[in-house]
């Protein structure tokens, strides 16, 4: 028998046994049985790891003979992105996606410790998805389907794909999908015991696949910037929508949870947020994965599609009849004293957050029921997404210099006079200076004064969080902050991200609003202008690189008559094997601008070059992978909650909560 | 009451973000590349030579003083609809431009009933969280 859909039956029979052990197990009060179903769950894993190593295996040795490895590689494609190829089709995707959500809960079972009740009621419904994707996986989503005879070579990768974007852009994404299912499960299995805590519990894997999910968009966004031949960075494709949607509703969820976490409310609504999560997570799959997208009318032949939509279909209803049964138990408390206090500013936050989401996934979906019901696509461009994100950005953008500084319960006028006098009149005055020196646009406007107030109360938080901690502690201004960051890292962690996507706005403003483009007709040796800059087409040059045939125009760049770039290139490349030509665009950070080169055409002595000159965007990926990243990683690595106490500035933070809590619950 | 209508002020300004005065780049943006042989760009962003020829079509039709509308309308009896890459705010494509504010407004509903269930100034709340950590410990 063939070794990946062996190894994939075993890992169904011991999906199946854990999960009728863990319903016996509960029913019959037997503990014994949790022992073997936590170990037949690592098995599923050890199991699924080999599934996963075999199929990486198949490639690397290029055996034809399995249609997914035929369909998606090919003798010339190289080592790195034969690797990739896993999961450049549904097949593969799928066994990614339950490899990593086999691995997530064999973590959960080898901490025998945190196994407690509210875990022995969630693990049935990872398990049931899981048995659920084995059985797609041995059926209609099979990557080990032999073909009856060994074909020469194989199709090879989409040349698109052939890039190091795509290394990491699905994985990281998939790796934020499979852990949406955690909180999920933790979700229905707090609603079925009438146990909130569940929401504590998720934080940590909430976070997790938060993080995924940022780095899984980050990534595809950068894919898009150096790969596609437009010279953007978000387009607002159905694709891209896929994956951002339930980034949106995490976002939201994790906000909520810190008034869950404070005073006991919104419970009602962080199931909602949980429920869309994992709901959108499975529909982005059924939009990326199934071929739904190129038409609805294909729909039909894509055997997949028809297995999400059952399987959204029955979580959806499932959920929402548990809802119904457990509600009167789901105790959420009163949480509002004032629209003008820290509630009312998360209240806001989720409000934008959902009408984000409501846009992005009407506009991603009404295509489909255009073309369903009135039988052509009417297409919804970036236009409609732009005119409604862009005020919920600024909205959001204000609310997110507001929060650090407004009072629980209720701000009084003096104190926000107090907190936010001088963080407004700084915004008013880099207005101002930005006015005077030119930056006059409106969107360009706004990014500055947001930006300024941002910043602004953010740092002055900080300050009062070090300040306080030299009242109780003064061990000299270094020790302060350090101590001030160790026992307040949420906080911390949280403002970074805030940062992080602030710097991301303003990148996106800077490059749009201020971005100078255009096509030149170049000779070699010819010098053209554009904004500051100058571009002398110095050489074209042509070479074979692996798998492809490439064609290369190389240029100086100068500015004020200096140069400061040599051998820029504008590339294209050809790949015989697919008989398909591909522009490759470069991106060069000079200064606070990226200049960006898309080739049209090249000959041997002249070149058709699109040029751009697109101010701050190293911003974007400078905030997004390090910046954004790294602070979900300080909120990851602490259990200490959000400051407690009344007002914003008070700090109590027991120091000792850490260390005696730390590890011992999911 | 003061408080809530500066909230309301904030977010009436806030939403109503003037939509910029409508330019050919903006009409660009809102149309598909027409080229028969499968592309996927925004003629804005597209070097087609359809995309290029459109471009130059829509120009001419600005420079007549042809209304935003009437150039939309010229491209889809020229192209048919599939060059509209923003549905038109007209008859049945109300609907996708309709049901976001119908949404927002659902949610301002929704914050409106959350924000009526006040809890008393004197309210004493626990820190749940603080308190799951506790009970976890002992």
């Amino acid at each position: 028998m063939e070794l990946g859909e062996t190894t994939l039956i075993i890992a169904l029979l011991l999906t199946v046994y854990a999960l009728f052990a863990h319903i016996i197990g509960i029913w019959k009060k037997k503990d014994e049985l949790f022992d073997s179903a936590r170990i037949a769950i690592i098995g599923i894993a050890v199991l699924t790891t080999i599934a996963s190593i075999w199929l990486f295996n198949l490639f690397i040795t290029r055996n034809f003979q399995y249609e997914y490895v035929a369909m998606y590689s090919s003798l010339d494609l190289s080592l790195v992105y034969t690797i990739s190829a896993f999961w450049a089709g549904a097949d593969g995707s799928l066994l990614l996606w339950a490899w990593l959500i086999s691995i997530y809960i064999a973590i959960i079972a080898a901490r025998g410790k945190s196994y407690d009740n509210l875990i022995k009621h969630a693990m049935p419904v990872i398990l049931i998805t899981l048995a659920y994707f084995f059985y797609m996986l041995l059926t209609v989503s099979r990557p080990f389907r032999m073909l009856d005879f060994m074909p020469v070579d194989g199709n090879g990768l989409n040349p698109l794909l052939q890039d190091p974007g795509m290394l990491f852009h699905p994985t990281t994404l998939f790796w934020g999908y499979a852990g949406v299912i955690i909180p999920f499960a933790l979700m229905v299995a707090g609603i079925y015991l009438s146990d909130d805590t569940w929401i504590y519990r998720a934080r940590r894997w909430a976070l997790w696949a938060w993080l995924g999910l940022a780095l899984g968009n980050m990534f595809g966004s950068w894919w898009a910037y150096t790969v596609l031949n437009w010279g953007g960075f978000w387009g607002w494709d159905p694709v891209e929508n896929a994956s951002f949607l339930p980034f949106l509703t995490m976002t939201a969820f994790y906000h909520s949870t810190m008034i869950t976490e404070r005073k006991g409310g919104m419970k009602f609504w962080n199931i909602l947020l949980i429920l869309f999560t994992w709901e959108l997570t499975v529909y982005g799959t059924l939009l990326t994965r199934s071929g739904i997208i190129a038409s609805v009318h294909t729909f039909g032949e894509s055997v997949t599609a028809q297995y999400y939509i059952n399987y959204m279909i029955v979580v959806l209803a499932a959920t929402l009849a548990l809802v119904a049964w457990k509600y009167n138990t789901i105790k959420s408390k009163k949480i509002l004293e004032s629209f003008v206090s820290r509630e009312g500013s998360f209240l806001f936050n989720n409000w934008i957050f959902m009408a984000a989401t409501t846009s992005v996934l009407w506009g991603t979906t009404y295509p489909l029921l255009s073309e369903a019901f009135r039988g052509y696509k009417v297409m919804v461009g970036p236009s409609f997404y732009n005119q409604i994100n862009v005020p919920l950005g600024i909205a959001l953008l204000f609310l997110m210099g507001i929060c650090p500084l407004i009072a629980w319960r209720k701000a009084s006028i003096s104190h926000l006079q107090r907190n936010f006098t001088k963080p407004l009149a700084l915004a008013v005055i880099a207005m101002i200076i930005a006015f005077i020196i030119g930056i006059r646009e409106f969107y360009a406007q706004v990014a500055v004064a947001g930006s300024v107030l941002v910043t602004a109360t953010h740092l002055l938080d900080i300050s009062r969080i070090v300040k306080k901690q030299k009242k109780i502690d003064d061990t000299g201004a270094l020790k302060n902050i350090y101590r001030a960051f160790m026992n307040n890292r949420r906080t911390f962690g949280g403002y970074m991200c805030h940062i992080g996507i602030l710097m991301i706005i303003v990148a996106a403003a800077g490059a749009v609003v201020y971005e100078q483009a255009q096509t030149f007709n170049m000779r070699i040796g010819g010098t053209y202008s554009l904004g500051d800059y100058e571009f002398k087409l110095t050489n074209i040059g042509q070479y074979a690189e692996g798998n492809r045939e490439v064609q290369a125009a190389y240029f100086d760049v100068y500015k004020n008559g200096e140069r400061i770039l040599t051998k820029a290139t504008a590339l294209m490349y050809y790949y015989a094997k697919q008989d398909n030509t591909n522009v490759k665009p470069m991106a060069y950070t000079v200064g606070i601008d990226d200049l960006y080169f898309s080739a049209q055409a090249i000959t041997a002595n002249s070149a058709t070059v699109k040029i751009k000159v697109m101010p701050l965007m190293f911003l974007m990926w400078l905030g997004g992978f390090h910046v954004l990243i790294l602070g979900i990683l300080i909120c990851l690595s602490t259990v200490v909650p959000i400051r407690r106490k009344i007002t914003s500035d008070d700090i109590n933070i027991n120091k000792n909560i850490e260390k005696n809590y730390s590890g011992e619950y999911t | 009451m003061k408080y809530k209508m500066v909230a309301i002020w904030f977010l009436v300004l806030v939403f109503a973000v003037p939509v910029l005065a409508v330019n050919e780049e903006e009409i660009f943006s809102n149309l598909n590349c027409p080229d028969k042989e499968g592309c996927i760009m925004i003629v804005v962003d597209c070097t087609c030579p359809s995309s290029l020829e459109i471009k130059d079509k829509v120009r001419a039709m600005l420079d007549q003083g042809l209304s935003e509308k009437q150039v939309y309308n010229s491209l889809v009896s020229e192209y048919g609809k599939g060059v509209l890459a923003t549905p038109p705010k007209e008859g049945f494509d109300w609907i996708v431009w309709l049901a976001l504010p119908a949404g927002i407004i659902v949610g301002g509903v929704v914050v409106y009933k959350i924000s009526r269930k006040r809890m008393d100034e004197n309210e004493e709340f626990d820190y749940e969280y603080e308190k799951f950590l506790q009970e976890k410990k002992t």
